[in-house]
């Protein structure tokens, strides 16, 4: 048992050692020492990658995504027309008649059906036509328009096409289908970086809050705060918890580009990407902090596994709205003011803005109000949900109230 | 000197504690006991600064408790505080560490501890893989690592082995020499009597007794074990309207007899003898339990179950 000789060894506290940062630093430590740096950590985390190595690698690629479009022979002309105009951007499929067309559709193996019409051109659809073979047969009628404006006129046609080809902002430099498609490409690495908040939220914002409720119900919290403020802890969490999710999402996301660079399909990057990217980027850290602030603050209030989720919604929602308002928005209103507002909207801003740019230019004051307004709902988050946890962590018997847990002590 | 001047708390309409005034000096380990809800641990956490008072302040040596104090206590909740899954030296090290420890002395500290507390071939383990009494010395150690000013400990003895117990009692011992306030809760007033200096004693939020254990026990009170065939209810009334005794019935037949500050020895023999056979009559010092019950105000509805009933009686 006791050592007798044993010499108890010289130490000093400095109590400043744990004071404002210095406090955090350690419980950030003992958090990546206990999750980052452990074998299950890297287990699930190679598990992931290699998961998203072998789907981009062996996946279907990027031509396959391209809207079919299915015509019949009295069609043929204006599809033609369509595959001119579309290249890669469209993939064109003869159809016997009206009803086989109509069976592709309904199968969902065709976007569209291009019928003849007495006033011009039918197009039959599911619900609604794919904006991109919309702008591609916008184009392909214009075109068709010209060349029938142009042989009444006794111009010949082909003359005039060449003309037009040779001179500058032409039909052919007008077409949409073009920037569309890389506009769709951004759109889409901007909803990419929203997923990714939600995902590390889903992933790594559960458990930590789940980690507050046990801290809280072994009291190990007591012992802690006669060391460090309820802020100091809370922020050390959630900073960790932020690192270990955004490593793993690193990791995936190095591990798709390198499967991509593989395969010969990175994609083109431009300088409206780049502004995607770094725009998702704060989004994503910003996001992703607030929603954890949130998440372990109101895990405070209770200390059953069975109220953890129903306390946790409201975090939960500040991840998931702005998310889905993100691709409706960019989708079904991406002309409209509501996306501008979203784009500076406190807690949307970090997952609509990296999708405007994607869409539209956007003028830098818009850019610097965004980022205020992303800053400032995380020092927002982190203040109501230091309220909260520390109204909450240390009161037993049952869930605390939000009220009585934002009341001020 | 740990001193609790005058605190109270309430939870909504229950008042927790009432006006409680507690001293703990250096070198002194202080029993704190009482039953389930006495308030034990609300004014522990009080101490802590996990709960505030209502009213009232604590100090150590004179200077208000404040965060900086607090963060050189040690500190030993009564439900574990400890992260199951965590490795125990690393544990200990973390909470040094959050005590201002550099990493150095943290590890030499926690190293120290294990080797101290007989765990030095578990430094590797997760707590959760630990005996429940080896996890209580884990608590222990945490509580020690930072070579604390003050301890208070809620309850460290429930649960341990007889030896661990040993070992508790002479880690407190060490640590009281060292000159620092030990104040502990306890249900086992055995061992509080054995371990202790002083012992105070919580009953509904306020403190009923509060001395060393010699004082409590009562030394200097009259306190006789009285063996007769006579029955106490004969002999009470006899004594005079001036004594006020204390009678609690023993095995056997014998009851202990308190008489009130200077009553006559020689009056109660003449009592006893007027209605029976004096067959033994010596000096009776109780033990801290029946102190205990005693000071504590037992409802009327659970005397009739007690093994020995105690009588308090003013003779008239």
């Amino acid at each position: 048992m006791s050592t007798p000789t044993l010499r108890r060894p010289e130490i000093a506290a400095d109590p400043s050692r744990v004071r404002r940062t210095g406090g955090m630093r350690i419980i950030v430590r003992r958090e990546l020492a206990t999750k980052l740096l452990t074998r299950s950590f890297a287990i699930s985390t190679l598990l992931f990658a290699f998961i998203a190595f072998a789907g981009s690698l062996f996946g279907p690629g990027g031509e396959d995504d391209a809207p079919v479009l299915a015509y019949t022979g009295s069609s043929a002309d204006l599809a033609t027309t369509v595959d001119a105009v579309g290249g890669d951007a469209v993939a064109l499929e003869r159809v016997v008649d009206e009803t086989a067309g109509r069976t592709l559709v309904e199968e969902g193996k065709a976007g569209a059906v291009l019928l003849p019409s007495e006033s011009g051109v039918r197009v039959l659809v599911q619900d609604a036509l794919d904006p991109q073979l919309g702008a591609l047969l916008d184009v392909a009628l214009q075109e068709r328009a010209l060349r029938a404006a142009a042989q009444e006129a006794g111009v010949d046609p082909q003359v005039l096409v060449g003309a037009v080809e040779t001179t500058a902002g032409s039909a052919v430099l007008d077409v949409v289908a073009v920037g569309q498609d890389l506009a769709v490409a951004d759109v889409l690495l901007g909803l990419g970086f929203a997923a990714g908040a939600v995902l590390v939220v889903l992933l790594w914002g559960i458990p930590l809050a789940t980690d507050v409720m046990q801290e809280k119900v072994s009291r190990v919290v007591e012992i802690l705060l006669t060391s460090v403020r309820p802020w100091q802890l809370l922020a050390g969490k959630v900073v960790a918890t932020t690192v270990i999710g955004l490593t793993q999402l690193a990791v995936v996301l190095g591990a798709t580009l390198a499967a991509l660079a593989l395969g010969g399909s990175l994609p083109d990057v431009d300088a409206v990407s780049w502004s995607v990217v770094l725009a998702g980027v704060i989004g994503l850290v910003l996001g992703v902090v607030t929603c954890n602030t949130l998440m372990a603050g109101l895990a405070a209030r209770v200390e059953r596994q069975e109220d953890l989720s129903g306390a946790l919604q409201p975090a939960l929602g500040l991840a998931l709205v702005p998310m889905a308002a993100a691709s409706y928005l960019a989708f079904e209103y991406a002309e409209s003011s509501w996306l501008d507002a979203a784009s500076m909207a406190p807690v949307f801003t970090t997952f609509v803005m990296p999708v405007r740019l994607a869409l539209e230019p956007v003028p830098a004051w818009q850019l610097g109000l965004s980022l205020a307004v992303a800053l400032a709902t995380t020092v927002a988050a982190f203040a109501v949900a230091g309220r909260v946890y520390a109204g909450s962590v240390l009161r037993s018997g049952g869930q605390v109230p939000l009220r009585e847990a934002l009341r001020r002590r | 000197m740990l001193a609790l001047h005058h605190i109270s708390k309430r939870y909504g309409p229950h008042r927790v504690l009432d006006d409680v005034g507690l001293e703990v000096p250096r070198g002194a380990i202080v029993g704190y006991v009482g039953g389930n809800g006495a308030g034990k641990t609300t004014s522990m956490r009080i101490v802590l600064g996990i709960a505030t008072a209502d009213a009232g302040r604590v100090t150590l040596d004179g200077a208000p408790v404040d965060a900086g104090v607090r963060a050189r206590m040690g500190y030993m909740p009564e439900e574990r505080g400890l992260y199951p899954t965590m490795q125990v030296q690393q544990q200990l090290q973390f909470f040094a560490e959050l005590r201002g420890l550099s990493r150095a002395d943290a590890t030499r500290a926690a190293r120290y501890w294990l080797d101290r507390l007989g765990l030095e071939e578990r430094r590797d383990s997760p707590l959760e893989d630990l005996s429940l009494g080896n996890q209580q010395r884990v608590q222990l150690a945490a509580a020690l690592v930072h070579e604390p000013d003050a301890l208070v400990l809620d309850e460290p003895f429930s649960g341990l082995d007889p030896l661990a117990v040993d070992v508790m009692t002479q880690v407190l011992r060490e640590e009281a020499d060292r000159g620092i306030p030990v104040l502990f809760s306890s249900h086992q007033l055995e061992l509080v009597e054995r371990t202790c200096d002083r012992v105070a004693v919580l009953q509904g939020g306020r403190l009923v007794a509060d001395g060393t254990v010699d004082e409590l026990t009562g030394v200097n009170a009259h306190r006789y074990l009285l063996r007769s065939d006579a029955d106490p209810a004969d002999w009470v009334p006899d004594l005079g309207p001036a004594v006020h005794v204390s009678i609690e019935s023993v095995a056997d037949g014998a009851v202990t007899v308190r008489l009130a500050g200077d009553s006559d020895l020689q009056g109660l023999v003449d009592a006893v003898r007027r209605h029976g056979t004096l067959r033994e009559l010596r000096p009776w010092r109780p033990s801290l339990t029946q102190v205990y019950r005693d000071v504590i105000d037992v409802p009327e509805q659970l005397q009739g179950a007690r093994t020995r009933p105690t009588v308090e009686a003013q003779a008239s």
